[in-house]
């Protein structure tokens, strides 16, 4: 396994032209911001040389003015190139990562959603891109910066003056020394502050949203051990850190300041045994200075390359996560599915050595509905989540027309099974792209049809926008009765064969729920269907129920010969119900 | 020359509105809140006018060595000079390391007693006022605006201020050492000027776009996280989704790129007007120093003031420009902190131990804005007895749990626990003795066990299994990875919406409370979690009085009482069994909400 910094440098060099451009101009950048003290050190020379003569000639000294102005000019405009390659590369470089990512997470399966939380996936292409685009477009440009002036700074010094050089850098390890002790100590310091911010303001969301329980169970006072605490530990750090940060400046300061009174007393020696001009020393003490930035941005660049290679880390971890679902390679094109379902002796679990189905063995035939009831944890909705392949079960097989579902391609598989889930996730755009969602070029008429039998399209044309009317974030919030229905209309829109329905109504008022059983019906018409549920009137849509009970089958049958049989079927049926008796008791 | 680090941070800022009040009132209270810290503050400034004195007297040392020492050819000024210098640079170091140590200390002390304060606050202020702002707001108040009053507005001016000193000092040093270069230097100043202001203004709107696209392609994110499992199911989705997340990320990119060819052009603009500062130097300097009335020493000093201006000076315009919007932040913390609570301790208020549990509401009067929700409102609850409030949304079902809890005071009238009235009960006390099971349970990250224990802080785990076992659930929390220690995630995510209601009637009865406020849960679950459910809540609502709000009336059977409220009035009042038989409002409202199951049922067993 390759280290994220090569893999990140591995993005880098796709860039190949950007980054060329940008190391051509960086080199061409310093070289023209070197030549300053040199034209500065003749110019002195020559001033000098008029000293007391009177022989001012406007000529040479607009030549050197004119000299250094247009190096200036000419560093500023490499330095503008530097900044906008750089940024260009960091740029691209995040941008590729954040498709490479976002198109990973479309290939995960649910078994990666169901470990890891939202929030952290969000985190990874936002917050840590940033960090790594800081680290490219910042960090690794200054980097190479501070290497090449290093080393055109010490070549310049050595020709000017190898003495003085020797000099001047009895210093530079002592620069050099605080600099990493700095580092050392900022570092971890850096680090936990970091988490303890993030801590703290979760402390803070929680302490905020809760209020109505924080208040109404006097709460605060455990919220305010808990706030402080975290407030004691971000302020013990900031100021720790002040502590080797305030070190750090000023003894940059004092160091390079040393240094040039050295230069310059050593330096004056000469000038006075002329052995050194006067330019000489003085492009030399400006060549000196010019080393104090390349230091400190070394000194950042540690640090800011331990957290970009955190984030990078975390990232290359979900895309080197492997979809536990995986197409074969000589999977095949499911075409014509007339839409019989097996399970075969399936065996199925989310932890490990904690099945959840226990060998389950069952049969539907093309156009049969079936119901699928028991208790929570009983592995009804898991049934569901293996025909389409969200999961592979650990043993047995999952069969559509007598073809294993692990021999066909994922793409053909899903295209033939239609889901209605619990809670419908509504997208931000209009209530037609929501409609569309699964069959994104659908014409009009055809969303509109769908719209009708699932019965909301009157709903939608009595908006003043219709169809166009956006929803979610942006837009009007639906009910739930009008979500199942959008639901409904996608699933009649991409006209599967197989239909699979996870307790579409658990969250529905009875008046609503009417209507949507209505839409219901219609839409699993002359198809198969499962329908895992806990209501009654979703129960009545199936012509068959199977009666789970701790991963098992433990009862198989119509609604009439479950009930009369008294066993758990009966039980679950009449405990959902129970707290009714007395009601029903008046109306008996 | 180097950007001054925080360059980068002044322009990126976000910026929310100006404010209000008048400039000079919030810098005097931004002001008042450092002098509290009268020592350091003290050592800051003496520290930081030291170093800058000494930085300004340092090019003035250099000048004096090369004139006299290097060009005179005399070594013992040289070294005397030479000395000199390094002892200036030992001091300024000193007096470096106090300032930043002070200033970044004052920054941090400051911000640590904002959070304190402001929690204090929040601890005084009552449930209305949150509920009258978006939570998203008060959090960034915590958070954001905390963060730039230290680190801008205060720090800022401070550092503002040492800049202008320094700004000062170097004119006054460029006009001592020759007052005609320096005014021929200084026509560039309105250039300046007008170049950082412009570059900062443009490329504050163009980091404006950064944001919002950026905000465009988290929300892309979130959705597409968030609806994973319903995307998979259309194999249609994979192509267009990635497209359409290209496209948003080719836009930040785009939009980054712009935004750094507007700042990067900072440097090489404030590059050219340096240089031209420089020519007229060389070219004026040189012809003063051919004619005498300048010394080489001196233009090099001159040279090295002209760098002290600079920097500071972009700074400062820099300040400028975003001065207004983190003041505007110190007048949002301001207004947190200046705000009147409405549920107040009376100075009297006792201890009151709740023996029966009788409330009463006497001729009630609450508005939140003017329309009444309740007028001459009066109701009486027995000691022990169990009350579903019954009615649409906005009938005042919420509003009444909330006056009884003294989540909020009614403007007229009173309400009486056991007979005293609950405005002369200490705050805590009341607390202590009500429960609060909301309506969307609410979890925190914490273990199940101590999520638990938020309902009574000292309670020990034996006491929490107890009453773990006490409402049947111990099979449930077995169920979970780590059982008890399960670590709750954010919101509870990790746990089934059951599961999290039946945490929340946990906490509520290991408070063992004298009255319970029970805001029915509206999502359902499935029928076996519905029935531990209904068990709980019988264990929590027994011998204790309790107000039961009914969303659902999915519990008003377990009431022996079922007022049914309507614009704040109540319009029927029986038990469950009265008022079915009553066919009113109650049996229609039934009806509707269970007719669907009940003719099942009764189809079923006829």
């Amino acid at each position: 396994m390759k280290t994220s910094l090569a893999r990140l440098f591995a993005y880098m060099v796709r860039e190949k032209k950007t980054l060329a451009s940008f190391l051509i101009v960086s080199v061409t950048g310093i070289a023209a911001s070197m030549l300053v003290p040199w034209v500065v050190r003749d110019m002195v020379n020559y001033i000098i040389s008029l000293i007391g003569t009177g022989n001012f000639n406007l000529s040479i000294m607009i030549f050197y003015a004119s000299a250094l102005v247009s190096l200036f000019v000419a560093s500023g405009f490499l330095e503008f190139l530097d900044r906008y390659f750089s940024e260009l590369l960091s740029q691209k470089v995040i941008f590729r990562l954040r498709v490479d990512l976002y198109s990973h997470l479309q290939d995960l399966s649910y078994g990666f959603y169901d470990k890891i939380d939202t929030g952290q996936i969000i985190l990874r292409t936002t917050g840590d891109m940033d960090t790594i685009g800081r680290f490219i477009g910042f960090s690794f440009s200054r980097l190479i910066h501070s290497i090449l002036t290093f080393i055109i700074a010490i070549t310049i010094l050595l020709s000017i003056n190898a003495e003085l050089t020797v000099i001047a850098f009895i210093i530079l390890p002592l620069l050099t020394f605080v600099v990493i002790v700095f580092n050392r100590k900022i570092a971890p310091i850096l680090e936990e502050q970091w988490t303890v911010f993030s801590r703290f303001n979760t402390v803070i969301k929680e302490y905020i949203t809760g209020m109505r329980v924080v208040k109404a169970l006097g709460l605060e006072p455990v919220f305010r051990d808990n706030y402080m605490d975290k407030a004691d530990r971000v302020y013990d750090l900031r100021v720790s850190f002040a502590k080797f940060a305030s070190f750090m400046w000023p003894s940059i300061g004092l160091l390079s300041g040393i240094a040039s009174v050295l230069v310059y007393v050593y330096g004056g020696f000469k000038v006075i045994s002329h052995t050194l001009s006067l330019g000489d020393l003085v492009a030399f003490i400006t060549y000196l200075s010019m080393l104090n930035r390349p230091i400190i941005s070394f000194g950042f660049f540690i640090i800011n390359y331990k957290r970009a290679m955190v984030s990078a880390s975390k990232i290359f971890e979900v895309l080197d996560a492997e979809p536990e679902v995986r197409e074969e390679p000589e999977a095949i094109e499911l075409r014509e599915v007339k839409g019989a379902i097996e399970f075969r002796n399936v065996t199925f679990g989310y932890v490990e050595e904690k099945p959840v189905l226990k060998g389950i063995s069952f049969k539907i035939r093309p156009g049969e509905k079936v119901a699928i009831v028991g208790g929570t944890g009983s592995g009804k909705s898991t049934i569901l989540k293996l025909i389409p392949r969200f999961y592979d079960p650990w043993s047995g097989q999952v069969l559509i027309d007598g073809i294993d579902v692990r021999k066909v391609k994922l793409s053909s598989l899903r295209r033939h099974i239609g889901i209605v889930h619990q809670d419908v996730f509504i997208f931000s755009g209009t209530i037609k792209d929501n409609i569309a969602y699964g069959k994104p070029n659908a014409k009009m008429d055809e969303i509109i049809e769908a719209a009708r039998i699932a019965g909301i399209h009157d709903f939608i044309s009595q908006l003043p926008r219709g169809y166009e009317t956006p929803v979610a974030e942006r837009g009007i919030t639906l009910s739930g009765g009008q979500r199942q229905r959008i639901a409904i209309a996608r699933a009649i829109l991409m006209n599967p064969e197989i239909l699979l329905l996870d307790d579409p109504t658990s969250n529905l008022d009875a008046e609503t729920e009417a209507r949507v059983v209505e839409a219901l019906k219609k839409l699993i018409e002359d198809r198969t269907a499962i329908i895992v549920t806990q209501r009654l009137s979703t129960l009545k849509l199936a012509d068959r129920i199977l009666v789970l009970d701790k991963g098992e089958i433990v009862e198989d049958g119509t609604h009439e010969e479950l009930l009369s049989k008294g066993g758990v079927y009966a039980r679950l049926y009449m405990s959902q119900f129970a707290h009714q008796e007395a009601l029903l008791a008046r109306e008996v | 020359m180097a950007h001054p680090p925080h360059i980068h941070r002044y322009i990126t800022m976000e910026e929310k509105g100006r404010p209000r009040e008048s400039t000079i009132k919030l810098i005097q209270r931004l002001l008042s809140l450092i002098v509290r810290y009268k020592l350091r503050l003290s050592i800051l400034l003496i520290s930081a006018s030291l170093s800058i004195i000494l930085n300004l007297y340092t090019p003035y040392i250099g000048r004096l060595l090369i004139d006299q020492g290097i060009m005179a050819a005399n070594v013992d000024n040289m070294i005397r000079y030479g000395i000199l210098l390094a002892s200036i640079a030992f001091t300024g170091w000193c007096a470096g390391v106090s300032r930043f140590y002070m200033l970044s200390w004052i920054t941090q002390k400051l911000l640590y007693d904002l959070r304190k304060l402001m929690f204090e606050k929040s601890m005084q202020l009552d449930y209305g006022y949150f509920s009258s702002i978006e939570p998203g707001q008060i959090i960034s108040r915590f958070t954001n605006d905390v963060d730039t009053v230290g680190e801008t507005a205060t720090s800022g001016l401070l550092d503002t201020l040492f800049n202008s000193f320094t700004i000062i000092g170097a004119i006054i040093a460029m006009l001592s050492i020759n007052w005609k270069l320096t005014i021929a230097v200084f026509f560039m100043m309105p250039l300046i000027i007008f170049t950082v202001i412009t570059i900062a203004e443009r490329s504050r709107a163009a980091y404006r776009v950064v944001r919002s696209k950026v905000g465009e392609l988290t929300s892309k994110v979130e959705e597409s996280i968030s609806g994973i499992r319903e995307a998979q199911s259309y194999s249609e989705r994979r192509r267009i989704d990635v497209e359409s997340f290209s496209r948003i990320g080719l836009e930040v990119m785009q939009a980054n790129i712009r935004a750094t060819k507007v700042i990067g052009l900072m440097n090489p603009l404030m590059n050219l007007i340096r240089g031209g500062a420089i020519a007229i130097i060389i070219v004026y300097g040189g012809y003063l120093v051919s004619i005498g009335e300048a010394t080489i020493g001196s233009l090099v000093a001159f040279y090295s003031y002209l760098e002290m201006f600079f920097g500071p000076i972009t700074m400062v315009a820099l300040f400028y420009n975003t001065f207004q919007s983190a003041l505007a932040a110190a007048e949002r913390i301001f207004d947190f902190i200046d705000a009147k609570p409405s549920v107040v301790e009376a100075s009297d208020a006792i201890d009151l131990e709740i023996e029966k549990g009788e409330i009463t509401l006497e001729d009630v009067y609450f508005s939140y804005d003017n329309t009444p929700v309740f007028q001459d409102f009066n109701l009486r609850i027995k000691p022990g007895e169990i009350l579903a409030v019954v009615g649409p949304t906005g009938a005042g079902k919420t509003t009444l749990a909330n006056l009884i809890l003294r989540l909020y005071d009614p403007q007229k009238g009173r309400i009486t626990v056991d007979g005293v009235d609950i405005r002369k009960i200490k705050i805590s006390s009341l607390r202590r003795q009500t429960a609060l099971v909301p309506q969307e349970p609410i979890l925190f990250e914490d273990t199940v066990i101590g999520n638990i224990r938020y309902g009574r802080p000292d309670a020990s785990d034996e006491e929490i299994t107890e009453a773990i076992r006490r409402l049947g659930l111990e099979e449930l929390i077995e169920r979970l990875p780590e059982g008890l220690y399960t670590r709750v995630t954010e919101g509870g995510a990790n746990l089934s919406v059951g599961q999290r209601q039946l945490i929340n009637i946990a906490r509520a009865l290991i408070r063992n409370p004298k009255i319970v406020v029970l805001d029915e849960a509206t999502s359902s679950v499935d029928p076996y979690t519905e029935s531990l459910i209904q068990k709980a809540l019988k264990k929590l609502l027994e011998n204790r009085t309790c107000i039961i709000i009914a969303h659902r009336l999915s519990t008003t059977f377990l009431a022996d009482r079922v007022i049914v409220l309507e614009n704040g009035r109540i319009v029927e009042e029986g038990s469950h069994i009265d008022l079915l038989r009553m066919g009113g409002v109650y049996a229609k409202l039934y009806e509707a909400q269970l007719g669907e199951a009940v003719k099942a049922i009764r189809m079923a067993s006829g």
